[in-house]
């Protein structure tokens, strides 16, 4: 199954629920890119929280999703990044540079309804 | 010094004392069987004169003095140097028995290495002239006291492993201890923390603070740290390696962090040594640095009103108002 993506007005949630495959992440990416410019969506929001492994293949597909999407004229927000996962990431030198990050699906939110007020 | 019970099995395991150990030891002091069945004969032949042995043992570490605490130290010293002979071929339950008692020894009255050589010295010679008075051959009696030797120094090897990881542990408790001391994550106010950092940051302790930031992020939702280096004397390009991994982790997190307190000389050091912080907001004290956190949270510290009324410019009470973005 991949990755489940809700519409909640403006916004995208793509929550996910297990482990990721590489072929699940590029699915992801495909359908993300395809459902923002059909519905007018503003803002994604991608919730990582159950995922105890970031690996550097991961961290590239995030940043071409945000970057794709970007293309289409939305904001990706990377949500719940667990201690343990940023912790390792920094130290493999991952650092999704130029993505927006935030603590959980709410912070997320609110972070997007700000970027889209100002 | 620690009151919980001592289990002999996870105690040898932590002080490595495996089996291969122990028949390594053994075979090092040449223990053969013989030496198991010799020691059976000394056990009867000691036993009725140990007594006065062991109370000038005990004399020697507790002086004269007599208090309940005291009987029983004397009575585990009678078990300490009484159960020496008691070997029943040197199996893992005879050693586990002796780490037991050693490790009960060094609970109630911790002597110094120093006390358990000069202990087991007097012992090995007391027990010599009991066995001269004795035992009618000479041949024979050089080779029960060579056995004798055998067992107290393995004994010996027991005695000073439990005080060296007892001492150990302590350092490691202490350590454990100073290193949760060191790097408290305060919270200032609602998502927003703060992370004096003092003294010097080696790798362990960069990644602990790390760890113990990040989970603060997650616990007390934490938008914005201020990490807070005044206390930091030196500074080389792995601590600041160590900054900057810290802040990329806090930003993936969704917290922005904000470096305060960076000194002249350490500023000095970092353009030295062609340091970038460029990803990081840098500001030169802890409470420029809550200001810009507070300008990132959208809160604004204002003075009360009946000083803004005044006119005066009231930096000196900061008493805040929240006014949300």
């Amino acid at each position: 199954m991949g990755v489940p993506i809700l519409t909640q007005g403006e916004c995208l949630i793509a929550s996910v629920q297990d482990a990721l495959s590489d072929a699940e992440l590029r699915d992801l990416q495909q359908r993300l890119a395809e459902q923002v410019g059909a519905r007018g969506v503003r803002g994604v929001v991608i919730d990582v929280t159950v995922l105890d492994v970031i690996d550097s293949f991961a961290t590239r597909t995030l940043s071409t999703i945000a970057y794709a999407v970007k293309l289409r004229g939305a904001e990706v927000v990377i949500v719940g990044i667990q201690p343990e996962v940023a912790f390792a990431m920094v130290q493999l030198g991952l650092t999704l540079e130029g993505v927006s990050t935030a603590l959980n699906l709410d912070e997320g939110m609110a972070l997007l309804r700000r970027t889209r007020s100002s | 010094m620690n009151d919980r019970p001592i289990d002999t099995a996870s105690l040898r395991a932590e002080m490595n004392l495996s089996r291969e150990e122990l028949s390594r030891r053994k075979s090092w002091l040449r223990i053969d069987d013989e030496d198991a069945a010799r020691l059976a004969c000394i056990e009867e032949m000691v036993e009725p004169h140990v007594g006065p042995i062991i109370d000038a043992l005990a004399d020697e570490l507790l002086g004269n003095r007599s208090s309940p605490r005291d009987d029983a130290s004397r009575k585990l010293l009678r078990d300490y140097f009484g159960g020496l002979t008691r070997v029943d071929g040197f199996s893992d339950s005879f050693v586990e028995g002796r780490l037991m008692t050693v490790s009960a020894l060094h609970e109630q009255v911790s002597p110094d290495v120093s006390w358990y050589l000069a202990a087991y010295l007097f012992y090995l010679q007391e027990v010599a002239a009991v066995l001269r008075r004795s035992s009618g051959h000479l041949e024979e009696m050089r080779a029960t006291y060579r056995t004798l030797a055998k067992v107290l120094f393995l004994d010996l090897s027991l005695a000073i492993d439990t005080q060296v990881f007892e001492r150990n542990r302590t350092i490691r408790a202490q350590q454990r201890q100073l290193e949760e001391l060191s790097t408290p994550v305060l919270q200032m106010r609602e998502g927003l923390l703060i992370l004096p950092i003092v003294g010097m940051l080696d790798s362990q302790r960069a990644q602990q603070l790390t760890e113990h930031l990040l989970r603060a992020i997650r616990d007390r939702r934490g938008k914005v740290v201020v990490l807070d280096v005044t206390g930091v004397a030196a500074v080389d390009s792995r601590v600041a390696n160590h900054l900057i991994q810290t802040v990329d982790a806090a930003r993936l997190m969704g917290a922005k962090a904000v470096i305060t307190g960076v000194s002249p000389e350490v500023a000095q050091t970092l353009v030295g040594l062609g340091i970038n912080l460029g990803n990081v907001t840098t500001v030169s004290e802890l409470q420029d640095g809550v200001d810009e956190a507070d300008r990132a949270l959208g809160l604004r510290v204002v003075a009360v009103e009946e000083a803004s009324r005044e006119g005066g410019q009231a930096w000196g009470c900061r008493s805040s108002r929240r006014a949300s973005a």
